[in-house]
């Protein structure tokens, strides 16, 4: 149902384009953004404020399609070798920096090696390690030499987990404090106007752009808008044209108002997302499975899908997203359905009774406070079986330092992007080598060997078959193990008047072909 | 009078120092750091330790506050993690839009406020008026600024609804411009200064009333004095001085309701720079706001006194 949604959505857009006639260009688009970026050098970070802006700024070697495939951008051509160890990227022979310089392999080698590699979070843990050497033989090549095959590769090279940035100007100095952060030059669709911190960005069309006839718009306004209800009204007003993430609530306030919807499985800062409670390993009480699975099946997670998501989105069927369709394991976690009486029995065997009050251990869970209405449903359903839930609101400094740095919790409600491939979203989450420093990633610090290797071979794999068969094998240990309990599935919806067509929001570079109708 | 002045110039130092120093324990208790903020939405390994170490976090915090002391004793507020820029610079640019919104709606509301507390206290349909004050008074300022927008920029379409001029504007001339931004300004300044006219109203009413009732008044209506001359030249100003007092006390309350206004109506000020900075756990930026807004109401303060003593006689005669 939601697949044949999005689905639907994607080719009404592919059609609108040639039935609208002539290309049209010109114009203004206002996009609501909910955080001010700071600066707009995305490859120092994976802040997804930083990311939705300066994407359009930069390029990657590729860029991702709908489905998530690969298509030509600075690179319009690649081949790896037989044995996955070399992967040589031909360049576009004309694309320019906003200054005027060309696009050369050495560019791409810089931004890699100084600034991917060191500050680009999910670059760095995620296809760092397999990079032995980037080399840049002639100016429009650039081979990456792998330490094994590495099959997300053609995943992990896009604008937004790694845009290239000019050496020449960012070669020079400190690159996390930078001044081009703050004016950026780079060789995307848009050239950098000027930044307006808490206020606005404005980005122009890049005139010498190396995609021909593109872009069609003249002026790309961020702006800086925090509250999600100014934004909803901004954009019936016409004061904005798209808003980046609509609530599913709001959706209703949209429908038949003159404005598209669009539900994508992500876009900046991470896609194919699931809720997820983690539960603390290393506390006595959850080293018991019988009560992580009571909390598990004592959960109603249809009825979070009802009443927080509005129905948008899927209750998770397994621990890998149902949007990496060949990883995904469908059904892995049947054995667990929605059971208060299971939860009950559980609990009782394991040596947790109801108290006098009915109540039979009290637990922590940090979380996000826009995680709020998860909460409440939690409480009540978890109150049911006797467990008392004391929520903890924190913000992103707080959840790293309670769970990730002190360990300070019981469990944790975090939304966990999986990404377009297991090896960029998944692995951080059970690989044991994640356990404590790292933000973000194996909260739970659940340790099993073969989960590891399991995660270490598919990774190593470059047949896709394969590798499904791998993560698979890997998913039934932890829908068995259930270090974790996976809820919902989101989706994140997109919205934008019906003046303009053709936006992207699943990629980077969102407005690349977006157009205004006259 | 000016030794008066400059004694309590003097002592706003140690104050200002302490609510810094203040600001700046909390800023680091605070849990979490801003390298991890800097390092974005995801984590890897040794990426924060390294980032941490780049932007000398790393350092015992007794240093950080040493050297933070020395550049605060230049005049030098530091430099924003997150934002890459001096933090005097940052204070510097969203301090209009601040100043602007707060000091309109303080007029807004000290004039209206004052004009209806006194037409109130001298009417028969006070108790109305009374509770009408109460409720403005009382309702959160973000329902007040929804309320108006939905009022006037929803459903007439008079007022844009955020922002502090349209985006798709062709660059304008000063007048326009000017015009431009009074149009996107209305409704947070009347937002921000209905709830403190609530409470200027509720306290003129009732301070002109006790005045009423005092023996002057009395002696003077005895003398033949008209009624209006009674109210406006007798017993009003006597009835405001309290009031100035208690309005120095308010700027804090002010400067909070900023913040939400600025949020509603996504305007580059002060509020928004401190919410920004304290996500991030961006201290410098933090702790310089807070300085900035500890310097904004002992001058406040120190204005009101000033005021009091100017207009009240018998202290103008003791000072």
């Amino acid at each position: 149902m939601f697949f044949t949604r999005l689905i639907l959505a994607t080719l009404l857009l592919n059609l609108c384009a040639p039935l609208a006639g002539a290309q049209t260009r010109g114009g203004t688009a206002v996009i609501a953004v909910p955080s001010d970026p700071g600066h707009l050098n995305p490859a120092i970070t994976t802040s997804a404020p930083v990311q939705q802006i300066a994407a359009s700024l930069f390029n990657g070697l590729v860029s991702l399609d709908e489905t998530g495939a690969p298509q030509p951008d600075l690179a319009q051509s690649w081949t790896i070798t037989p044995d996955g160890l070399r992967v040589t990227f031909t360049l576009v022979p004309d694309a320019r920096w906003h200054d005027g310089q060309p696009v050369t392999a050495e560019d791409v080698k810089f931004s890699f090696e100084s600034l991917l590699f060191r500050f680009h979070a999910r670059t760095r843990a995620g296809l760092a390690p397999a990079v032995e050497g980037i080399d840049a033989p002639d100016p429009h090549t650039v081979v990456f030499r792998m330490r094994r095959p590495h099959a997300p590769l053609l995943r992990q090279v896009d604008v937004l987990e790694a845009p290239i940035l000019p050496r020449h100007i960012y070669g020079e100095g400190d690159a996390s404090q930078h001044p081009a952060n703050l004016r950026p030059v780079g060789s995307g669709p848009f050239r950098f106007e000027n930044y307006r911190k808490d206020d606005t960005v404005v980005l122009v069309r890049n005139e010498t752009y190396f995609k021909p006839a593109l872009p069609h718009l003249d002026r790309l306004v961020f702006r800086v808008i925090p509250d999600a209800n100014t934004q909803i009204q901004a954009l019936l007003a016409g004061e904005v044209d798209y808003v980046v993430r609509v609530t599913p609530g709001d959706v209703r306030r949209l429908q038949n108002r003159g404005v598209t919807m669009v539900d994508t499985r992500g876009g900046a800062g991470g896609s194919n997302c699931i809720m997820t409670v983690g539960f603390n390993l290393e506390r006595p009480l959850f080293a018991d499975l019988r009560v992580r699975r009571a909390i598990a099946v004592a959960m109603d997670r249809q009825q979070m899908l009802d009443l927080v998501l509005f129905g948008r989105g899927r209750v998770a069927e397994a621990p890998i997203s149902s949007g990496i369709p060949w990883a995904h394991l469908p059904g892995a976690l049947a054995a667990h359905p929605f059971d208060a009486a299971l939860a009950n029995r559980l609990l009782d065997e394991a040596g947790r009774p109801r108290g006098p009050n009915g109540e039979r251990f009290s637990i922590d869970m940090f979380m996000y406070a826009t995680f709020t209405r998860y909460a409440e449903l939690m409480r009540q359903q978890l109150a049911h079986v006797g467990i008392a839930l004391r929520v903890r609101f924190v913000d992103a400094a707080g959840l790293a330092d309670a769970v990730f740095a002190r360990r300070d919790f019981d469990t944790t409600l975090i939304s966990y992007c999986n990404g377009l491939d297991p090896a960029i979203g998944v692995r951080r989450m059970y690989d044991s080598a994640n356990i404590g420093r790292v933000p973000f990633s194996n909260a739970a610090a659940y340790r099993n060997e073969e989960v590891d290797r399991l995660f270490t071979a598919a990774g190593a794999t470059v047949d896709e078959t394969q590798r499904g068969e791998q993560y698979r094998a890997a998913q039934r240990i932890l829908a068995a193990e259930l270090p974790y309990w996976w809820l919902v599935e989101a989706v994140l919806t997109t919205a934008w008047r019906n003046n303009f067509e053709g936006f992207a929001p699943w990629s980077g570079q969102f407005a690349e072909r977006a157009q205004r109708l006259r | 009078m000016r030794r008066l002045l400059l004694r309590r110039l003097l002592l706003a130092l140690p104050t200002l120092l302490v609510a810094a120093t203040i600001a700046f324990v909390l800023a680091h208790l605070a849990p979490g750091s801003p390298a991890a903020a800097l390092g974005g939405d995801f984590g890897a390994p040794g990426l924060v330790e390294e980032i941490a170490r780049i932007q000398g976090l790393d350092r015992p915090l007794a240093v950080i506050y040493a050297e933070w002391l020395l550049r605060l004793a230049h005049g030098d507020l530091g430099f924003s993690f997150r934002a890459q820029a001096p933090v005097a610079e940052l204070i510097r640019d969203r301090l209009g839009v601040t100043l602007v919104l707060g000091v309109s709606a303080i007029l807004l509301a000290m004039l209206f406020g004052i004009v209806l507390g006194t037409v109130s206290a001298t009417r028969s349909g006070g108790r109305v008026a009374v509770a009408a004050f109460a409720v403005l008074q009382a309702v959160p300022v973000y329902l007040i600024a929804q309320l108006l927008v939905l009022v006037f920029a929803v459903w007439l379409g008079l007022l844009p609804i955020q922002g502090l001029e349209d985006p798709r504007a062709t660059p304008l001339g000063l007048s326009a411009l000017l015009a431009e931004r009074a149009r996107h300004l209305a409704l947070p300044i009347v937002a921000l200064g209905l709830g403190q006219l609530g409470f200027v109203a509720l306290l003129t009413r009732a301070r002109l009333r006790e005045e009423l009732c005092r023996l002057y008044v009395t002696t003077a209506r005895a003398h033949g004095a008209r009624e209006a001359a009674l109210r406006f030249r007798h017993a009003l100003p006597n009835a405001l001085l309290p009031l100035l007092a208690l309005f120095g006390s308010r700027v804090g309350a002010l400067v909070g309701g900023a913040l939400v206004i600025e949020t509603v109506f996504a305007l580059p000020g002060l509020g928004r720079l401190a919410v920004t900075a304290a996500v991030a756990r961006d201290q410098p930026t933090v702790i310089g706001v807070v300085l900035v807004a500890a310097l904004v109401i002992v001058l406040a303060n120190l204005a009101v006194d000033v005021l009091q003593i100017w207009l009240d006689p018998r202290q103008r005669e003791a000072a």
